[in-house]
Order: structure tokens, then C-alpha cells, then sequence
């Protein structure tokens, strides 16, 4: 698939650049679902806001990806989300501390 | 907007279409064939005798009860269906428990019962509607987990396919109304514009909605946040997800009178404007032994019951399902039932179905302008091959998926009666020729090679109903005479589909003489 892909794309640089677009988005973007769903599911107690995280959790993926794809540049795109990442766990690892 | 962004859009919508085009195609294709699971069903067991005459409620159940006593004296579950008009046979069903000894895992069993005789019909193994439809998740030949993670990530790209396509549209409602039918990228766009706006509200509803039908696998970590990982841990979660709203009342009936016969007696009584589809016995043998009732055109693939009878503190309880607990499971429970379409009565069915094949065509054009664009651009030698290729096995998908979805009914009637597993080679039968259909477009002359397959599924499809004729009792005659109109609703649709078949090979025939005349004028200039 990646070979297909490589020989519709002509120079090095945006191979690499849409490698990691690829990559922040499948694999970055799926963390960070996660992690607001979680987010989603704690803002009610009980199981209702679970069901609503997950259910929530494809468009959330939905937007992460159009996100990454539109930045100006990979790095930033891969930065943005690292970041709301650590911040969506930082929230999470404190609500999980404040509840014990 | 800017510009920029619609540009990104624009790529991303053309790779996150085409690089699991094919696997979404399938999806939609054997998903939307789904819809007509019964009917497909119906054909595919022809031994099934038909009630078409008003009969007895009760005395079905009382021979039922005999046949289960004698078939399943062990089973904790029984069911018995009563003819609905979609399922317009008596059947039988129940629980066969594990065996430790053999190594056997539990079971789910059915017979049909004959309206006429009291006696329990002998029905062709085969995979039936049933397996056809779960293709469209399952994947059939890999692991289910492996099947419900690929489906939801093909699921997943034709969101993100859609909603970034409503975005690249300027005018989305505009371009709607402009067709231009001339040749080439332009009128290929605009058919892929048609079968994408027409039916947008359905595209995302279903998507999202399957999406959602799968989310325990594909967004299982949040499931263990709070239950903790494993399988009855999820379980644990689900049943509290899907906690309904129960509602409870004791009615007059003694406790030692409880059996199917009263129940079905009450439900009838309790329930004039409905129609009982099924009775179920569950949890036999046991303390918490209890009787569950189901309404036509009310149940779901986690069917749960309309009314549920018990004993209690020496008195008989009925419980109603009022709907689930939950505001996000009350959702849920909506988008699953859009999903599945259980509710549809036969206009709005075919609605479904053609919305379904609308998205599949979305999805092939979708494939076509990929092809037709880098056609255009391709200046290297590897690449226009590479193209060339992947446009081949393009046709073979595309047409190939009908074809083979045709001769897993062709099968099913050619497969010795009594070959053990014949339902599993009817599948066989299905990839096989999918396969095979591939494999004849990478070979074949490629300015024919539309018009060879459409002509090849247009026969296929026609000459089901004459299959039917010889290896049946059945035919488009008996089936208008005995009122069998599931019978004869699918051997219509197959001549209908072949026709439609045999009209698109003759439409792809005269651009391709056009088309040919065209570059022969070009040479001679």
C-alpha cells in the first residue's frame, strides 16, 4: 500500500510529511480519542456518560483527523496533538486523584 | 474558508476513499443485501412450507411444545415462532447446552414445522441470509475481533470520506442540480455528486450508526477505565448499559397454571392490537424459569422481550419493557434501531436497500474518478501500468461482488443436499468466484472488459429464477398460485437485477463503440 502510495507523491519531503500526518492522525488521533472520551465519560457519574464518551468518540476522531490533515506543517500537527494529549491525561490522572 | 484547508480536505477525502474503497464497497454491498435477510432466506431453504391460510395459535403451540419435549428435553431455552408476514412459517428453536465430554460449545438449533401435518420438515443446511448479511462486519475468514476492528476502521474513513466531502463543496446543493453528461472526469464527478447528496442523510446515519454498533471492540479502553479489563468485566458493563425500564405488575393468574399455553392466552388477551411474533421459554429447569413474549416487527438483533412472565412471592409477574434507562443507551438504542431496520415494513425496506446500493455506487465512482484522474496525469511508464492494474481489479470488484453474491444463491441450490458443512462451501463458492472475477479482469482485453462483466452478471442473475424452476418445486407460477410471495418477490428482484445488468452492459457497449470510433478519427488525423 505504502509503495502505491509513494509513486503518486513526487519529491522525499512530502513523502515524509505525509507519513507522519498518517501516523498522528491513525495513531495519535486515536490516543487522544480515547483520552477525551474519558474526559466525556466523567462528566456524569454514571454509566450514561460513558456510553456518551464512547458514542462521542467518532466524531471527536473525526475532527482530530481533519485537524491533523489541515495544519500547516506535520511538526505542528504532531505537536498539537502531543500536547492535548498530556493535557487531556494531566485533567484525568487529577480528577482520578481528586475522586480518591 | 480558506483555500489551504479545502485543499487538505480535498486530499484527504480522495485517500481516505480510495484506500480501503474496495473493503467499504463490500460493507455497503452485503450490508444493504442484509435488508433482505428473510426473504433471501426463504429462497435459499425451498424446503420451508409456507402458511398462507389463517390457523390456529394454540394448537401450533401445543404441537410445538410436543416436537421441543422430544427434540431438546435438556435445553434451558425453547422458542417458538408463529408465521409473521415476513416469516410466514412455524418454527422451532432452542438452546442446545455445551457438551463437556465431546468438547461441543452450546448451540443454537431450528426446525420448521409443517402447518399441515404437525410434522417437523427436513430444511437444507445452508448459510442463508444470515451469513450473507454478517459479512458486511465479520469479514467471514479472520478472527471476529480482527473483522469488527477492520470494519470500524473502514467505517471510521468513510466518515471522515464524508464529512470531508460535504466540506470541498462550495455549493454542495448547487452542484447538485448541474449534470453534465458529457464524457469523462466532469460527468463522472457529477455522478458521484448524485449518489453522494441524495441519500448524504443516510450515508451518515449509517456509517455512523454501524460505527456504534461496534464501538465495544473499537473503543473498548474506555470500558476498562472504570470496569477494568477482560470479558466479564465488559459483560458487567454491558449489562448495566443496557439496563431497560422495567415496568412490573402482578396479574390474576395461579401460579401452577403458568405454562406457553396460558401465556400465550393472556398476551393475546393483554395485547389485542398486537401481533405475538414469538414465545420463549427461558431458563428451564431452573428456579428462575420464565416465559417471554415478542411482538412482530419489534424485535433486534439483542432482542429484548415485550413482556416477560414469572413467577413471584407464589403470584404470576409481568414485566414490560419500557425502553432503556440510560439518556446515551435511550440513543444508542435509536441509532441501532435505524441501523438495523427492523421496524421497516416492505416500501420502506426497499428504501433501505436502495439507499445502501446508492452508497455502494458512491463508492464505486468514487474509485473510478481516483483511476480516471491519475489516468490522466500518469507520465511514467510503471505508474500508467500500476494505474492500469488497480483499474482492472477495480471492474473486478465492482462487478465481480454481484456476481459472486449470485452464484452464492447458485451454489446453494447445486451443493449436494447431504454434504456436511455445505453452508460453509456456499461462502467458499462466494469469495472463490469474487476472486475469480478479479483474476479474468487482470486477464482480459480491457476496452471490453466493463462490458463482458456487466453481460456476465446479467446472465447470472437472469437465470436464477430458471435455476429455481429445476431444482425446486418452486416457480414464478407456483408462487403466485400458493401466495408465496417471498418466493416470488426474490425471483422478480433477481430478474430485475439481471435486466438491469444486461441494460448497463448494452449502455457501456455504445460509449465504448463511441468512444473507439472517437480515437480512430484521432489516429487517421
Amino acid at each position: 500500500m505504502v509503495h502505491i502510495f509513494m509513486m503518486f507523491i513526487k519529491n522525499k519531503a512530502v513523502i515524509i510529511n505525509v507519513i507522519t500526518r498518517v501516523l498522528v492522525g491513525l495513531i495519535g488521533g486515536f490516543v487522544l480519542t480515547n483520552l477525551v472520551a474519558i474526559l466525556i465519560s466523567n462528566m456524569s457519574n454514571d454509566i450514561d456518560g460513558i456510553v456518551a464518551g464512547m458514542m462521542l468518540s467518532f466524531i471527536v476522531y473525526t475532527a482530530i483527523v481533519m485537524f491533523v490533515f489541515s495544519t500547516k506543517t506535520a511538526l505542528r500537527a504532531m505537536l498539537y496533538v502531543v500536547f492535548a494529549c498530556v493535557v487531556a491525561f494531566g485533567v484525568i490522572s487529577y480528577i482520578d486523584m481528586v475522586a480518591k | 474558508m480558506k483555500p489551504r484547508f479545502r485543499q487538505s480536505m480535498s486530499w484527504l477525502h480522495t485517500w481516505t476513499g480510495f484506500i480501503f474503497g474496495w473493503l467499504m464497497y463490500f460493507i455497503f454491498v452485503t450490508g444493504s443485501v442484509g435488508y433482505f435477510e428473510n426473504e433471501i432466506d426463504r429462497w435459499m431453504k425451498p424446503e420451508m412450507a409456507v402458511v398462507n391460510k389463517l390457523i390456529d395459535e394454540n394448537q401450533i403451540l401445543i404441537t410445538a411444545e410436543r416436537h421441543l419435549n422430544l427434540l431438546a428435553p435438556n435445553s434451558p431455552e425453547w422458542y417458538v415462532g408463529f408465521p409473521a408476514s415476513r416469516n410466514p412459517f412455524i418454527g422451532i428453536s432452542w438452546l442446545e447446552p455445551a457438551d463437556r465430554k465431546t468438547n461441543k460449545p452450546r448451540e443454537w438449533k431450528d426446525k420448521n414445522l409443517s402447518p399441515f401435518d404437525d410434522l417437523v420438515i427436513d430444511v437444507r443446511e445452508t448459510g442463508g441470509g444470515k451469513t450473507l448479511y454478517r459479512l458486511h462486519y465479520n469479514l467471514h475468514y479472520v478472527p471476529k475481533v480482527v473483522g469488527y476492528i477492520l470494519t470500524s476502521l473502514a467505517g471510521m474513513l468513510i466518515l471522515i470520506s464524508l464529512v470531508t466531502g460535504i466540506v470541498i463543496h462550495k455549493k454542495i446543493f448547487l452542484e447538485f442540480f448541474t449534470f453534465r453528461s458529457k464524457k469523462g472526469l466532469r460527468g463522472w464527478l457529477d455522478i458521484h455528486n448524485i449518489f453522494s447528496v441524495l441519500p448524504l442523510p443516510f450515508h451518515l446515519m449509517i456509517t455512523y450508526s454501524g460505527l456504534l454498533l461496534l464501538m465495544g471492540v473499537s473503543m473498548s479502553t474506555i470500558i476498562d477505565k472504570t470496569y477494568g479489563e477482560g470479558k466479564r468485566n465488559h459483560n458487567q458493563f454491558y449489562k448495566e448499559a443496557r439496563l431497560d425500564i422495567k415496568e412490573k405488575q402482578f396479574i390474576k393468574l395461579s401460579p401452577k397454571e403458568l405454562s406457553l399455553t396460558t401465556v400465550l392466552e393472556d398476551a393475546h388477551y393483554r395485547f389485542k392490537n398486537q401481533k405475538v411474533s414469538y414465545i420463549g421459554l427461558k431458563d428451564r429447569g431452573t428456579k428462575n424459569k420464565h416465559y417471554d413474549v415478542f411482538f412482530d416487527g419489534f424485535e433486534g438483533i439483542e432482542s429484548v422481550s415485550a413482556a416477560e412472565y414469572r413467577v413471584k412471592d407464589n403470584k404470576v409477574e409481568i414485566e414490560l419493557s419500557k425502553g432503556k434507562a440510560g439518556k446515551a443507551a435511550s440513543v444508542y438504542d435509536f441509532f441501532e434501531h435505524l441501523h438495523e431496520g427492523l421496524f421497516a415494513d416492505i416500501y420502506l425496506r426497499w428504501m433501505y436497500f436502495l439507499s445502501g446500493l446508492l452508497g455502494s455506487a458512491m463508492i464505486a465512482t468514487g474509485m473510478i474518478l481516483w483511476i480516471l484522474k491519475r489516468q490522466k496525469n500518469a507520465e511514467k511508464q510503471s505508474k500508467s501500468k500500476l494505474i492500469e492494474l488497480i483499474e482492472r481489479i477495480n471492474v473486478g470488484v465492482i462487478v465481480g461482488l454481484p456476481i459472486a453474491i449470485a452464484i452464492y444463491f447458485w451454489s446453494n441450490r447445486l451443493i449436494p443436499i447431504n454434504m456436511i458443512t455445505r453452508g460453509d462451501y456456499e461462502v467458499h463458492s462466494l469469495f472463490i468466484s469474487l476472486i475469480a472475477c478479479i483474476c479474468i479482469c487482470i486477464i482480459r482485453p480491457k476496452i471490453t472488459l466493463w462490458k463482458d462483466m456487466l453481460w456476465l452478471a446479467a446472465s447470472v442473475y437472469m437465470l436464477l429464477p430458471i435455476l429455481n424452476v429445476f431444482t425446486s418445486e418452486h416457480s414464478l407460477m407456483s408462487s403466485i398460485q400458493n401466495g408465496d410471495s417471498l418466493m416470488l418477490g426474490f425471483d422478480l428482484s433477481m430478474l430485475f437485477f439481471g435486466l438491469f445488468f444486461a441494460i448497463s452492459a448494452l449502455v457501456v457497449n455504445g460509449k465504448a463503440v463511441h468512444k473507439s470510433v472517437e480515437e480512430n478519427l484521432v489516429y487517421s488525423q
